[in-house]
């Protein structure tokens, strides 16, 4: 293997794996974002941040290939590329009568020929992405019965199933508590470390990603701007994304976010 | 047990059971995916434009060439079309439109009756069917078309559960997503045209409610409520048809009845056995 491939096969360095040229994206008529130009990199941590009704999922289905550009170009520079997609957890059913396993299965499907069923390596692989996301313990029960927290983690485990390179999570602490929103986190940052895949986050909890992604997209109406963690966490520049007086300050090495006096 | 051979060794009782197996068994297989979907103001919809194709069929079918089935199947797949197309108009939502189709379809239907006397004769037919009356053309007909729906399932079963599970993540793995759904109800709209003469708006709608419902009552795992799902319309249709013969009472009324007090039982056993211990 090419010393710089990972073990998914993509390009290990930082160069671009996808590149945004001059890209609008929207519904119809209607433009959503407009004239965007960035690279998602190899082994990137990138985190997509933005008010409401901006764009985030916009721009998401335009990286996932589900949305077509209205003009520009998105050029996938990596011929290895594999999305693994983790949905908000609010927008998959609840109440489907599927266990944890069953779920995480899923991610080899496009592995598996019609008519198929999954062969040991393909069990191998799901029982591999169940224990990387700490839910084995669950597999057997149905997705219903299980918490906020383990929910999100069957669904990062049916992503890292798939044998995604590129892991695109939309807003994967939605509505967990301090202690749930951390642990997520930690597990996404140790995928990234250990798995060694490019991550995508979108999220609207400024705070909760700032401490684990090494580049910020802001989305706000009318700008797009992609920068280092270090160069986008400045009050002032947080403030104009928000259109709110933010303050970014520093508790036992960690980055708070403090707005209109209050914590975020 | 003489009462039961006597019931079925009549010819026309033994084809109106395969009948009622094979198109209850079907259309209770597909209606866990009407309930797990949330569409089954849909199975109401489809059933009710294929009526109006059975109607339509009654009243001009034989000026243009068309027989029954055709025209219930096209008009099916009508409604399959309209339904799967993502139909918006404003702040009218998706269920909005199925009511209204339904509303409009019912209508249409009842209005085409009342100006045919022909079709005027058959309509207490139409609503509650007559699966006894089933031909041996029918009932081939019935199989072929079951068997080929049931292929399909098999088929592509691992990626209907996908897309009707979460049909956006499906695409981000290139799974066909809008094509899947599409089979999913093209399978559900042929499904009900084929039954809709034989058996009856009745039969063919409870057949894709109430089996789910008592499937989903009684178990959470996906297997076990498509095979208790089937099983619950196959007691039912037995039952049902006994009952029927005996104390000559509608077939597919029948059968609906006891699948709809099967369900009662089985909220009951759940609630008052099961929970209590």
């Amino acid at each position: 293997m090419d010393k710089k491939q990972n073990l998914r096969g993509m390009k290990t360095t930082n160069q671009p794996i996808i590149s945004f040229n001059g890209v609008s994206l929207g519904y119809g008529k209607k433009i959503v974002l407009n004239d965007l130009n960035f690279d998602i990199l190899s082994n990137d941590f990138l985190g997509i941040i933005g008010p409401n009704g901006a764009g985030k999922t916009t721009l998401l289905k335009g990286i996932l290939g589900l949305l077509k550009p209205t003009s520009g170009t998105i050029t996938a520079r990596d011929p290895h590329i594999k999305f693994g997609y983790v949905v908000q957890r609010q927008f998959v059913d609840q109440v489907f009568p599927l266990t944890a396993r069953e779920i995480v299965s899923m991610g080899r499907y496009r592995h598996i020929k019609l008519g198929r069923g999954l062969r040991k390596g393909d069990w191998d692989h799901v029982n591999h992405a169940l224990e990387i996301a700490g839910v084995s313990s669950v597999a057997c029960q149905t997705y219903r019965s299980l918490s906020g927290g383990q929910k999100q983690r069957v669904l990062i485990a049916r992503a890292l199933a798939s044998e995604a390179n590129i892991l695109i999570l939309d807003e994967p602490t939605n509505d967990m508590d301090i202690k749930g929103e951390t642990q997520i986190m930690e597990l996404i940052k140790n995928i990234h470390a250990k798995q060694r895949v490019t991550v995508v986050i979108v999220s609207h909890l400024l705070h909760n990603i700032i401490n684990y992604v090494q580049r910020l997209a802001c989305v706000t109406r009318d700008t797009f701007l992609v920068q280092s963690i270090e160069e986008a966490t400045t009050g002032h520049y947080l403030s104009e994304v928000f259109d709110s007086p933010i303050k970014v300050g520093e508790i036992t090495g960690k980055k708070v976010v403090i707005s209109n006096g209050s914590t975020d | 047990m003489d009462l039961l051979i006597e019931i079925f060794s009549e010819r026309f009782i033994q084809v109106g059971l395969a009948a009622s197996l094979i198109l209850g068994g079907v259309c209770a297989y597909l209606g866990v995916f009407l309930i797990l979907k949330r569409i089954v103001f849909v199975g109401a919809a489809l059933s009710q434009m294929a009526a109006v194709g059975v109607v339509v069929g009654h009243v001009i079918g034989h000026r243009i060439g068309l027989n029954l089935e055709s025209l219930a199947f096209l008009f099916s797949i009508l409604g399959v079309l309209f339904f799967w197309l993502p139909v918006s108009a404003g702040s009218i939502t998706k269920e909005s439109i199925i009511g209204y189709t339904y509303i409009f379809a019912s209508a249409l239907s009842i209005i085409i009756i009342a100006k045919d006397p022909m079709a005027e004769a058959e309509n207490i037919d139409l609503f509650s069917g007559n699966i006894l009356f089933v031909s041996g053309f029918d009932l081939f007909l019935i199989s072929l078309i079951s068997s080929l729906i049931i292929i399909v399932h098999i088929i592509f079963r691992k990626e209907f559960v996908f897309v009707s599970f979460d049909p956006t993540t499906a695409q981000t793995l290139k799974i066909p997503a809008r094509l899947y759904d599409f089979l999913i109800y093209l399978t559900i709209g042929i499904a009900i045209s084929v039954g809709i003469r034989s058996a009856g708006m009745l039969f063919i709608f409870s057949s894709l409610i109430i089996p789910a419902l008592i499937g989903m009552s009684l178990f959470r795992r996906l297997f076990w409520i498509f095979l208790a799902s089937v099983i619950s319309i196959w007691i039912a249709s037995f039952v049902g048809i006994v009952l029927s013969y005996t104390f000559d009472m509608p077939t597919g009324p029948t059968i609906s009845a006891i699948n709809a007090i099967m369900f009662l039982c089985c909220l009951l056993v759940k609630r008052f056995l099961i929970r209590g211990t």
